[in-house]
């Protein structure tokens, strides 16, 4: 399960009651066309701003790793998981332990939609070891 | 309504260590678990 980001509710809410044109329904604003991202946090992320990202270089880029397949689609109300079909993983070479606290899926750009704290978190990776996530771990749903 | 929300929280990870064993898990889902107590378990006798 996980939790939306503030800016994606009003994007969401925007495009489903009457908020454009004469009574319209107002736009969507797409959040990109390439993969999907996982992005790692040493703090909390919260509805208004995404936690303190884990630092670059050493088995972790910048912005996280693009998810590695399509989910299946939401239907009827359906929830949505992912990742899809492998794992998501991180080799920690950065010479010192990492926290990892929350994680947020955001847009290829960087754009955040969902966010969520890992169970026992924070999570102590230390360096040489890897940190994963399982095939199906994170459920996002609206309902 | 409001816009609280409950910060959610994730299972389905694990730290390995250089070797690939388990150092922590927050649990792993289930069905690995299973499938790798099934890989793990000698075959039953036949009677």
């Amino acid at each position: 399960m996980a939790a939306i980001d503030r800016t994606m509710v009003s994007n969401i809410l925007n495009a489903t009651t009457p908020t454009g044109t004469s009574g319209a329904p107002g736009s969507f604003t797409a959040v990109g066309g390439t993969a999907m991202k996982v992005r790692l946090n040493s703090t909390s992320s919260t509805a208004a701003a995404a936690g303190t990202e884990i630092s670059s270089g050493g088995g972790y880029t910048t912005g996280g790793q693009a998810v590695p397949a399509a989910s299946s689609a939401s239907s009827n109300g359906s929830s949505v998981t992912l990742p899809a079909s492998s794992a998501l993983s991180w080799t920690n070479s950065s010479g010192s332990s990492w926290s990892i606290q929350s994680m947020d899926l955001t847009s290829s750009a960087g754009t955040r939609c969902w966010f969520g704290d890992f169970n026992g978190a924070p999570v102590s990776v230390a360096n040489g070891n890897t940190f994963q996530i399982a095939v199906g771990a994170v459920t996002i749903s609206l309902t | 309504m409001n816009d609280e929300q409950t910060v959610p929280v994730l299972v389905g990870w694990r730290v390995l260590d250089p070797d690939g064993n388990v150092v922590e898990s927050g649990p792993w889902p289930a069905a690995e678990l299973q499938a790798a107590s099934v890989a793990g378990d000698p075959p039953a006798e036949e009677e």
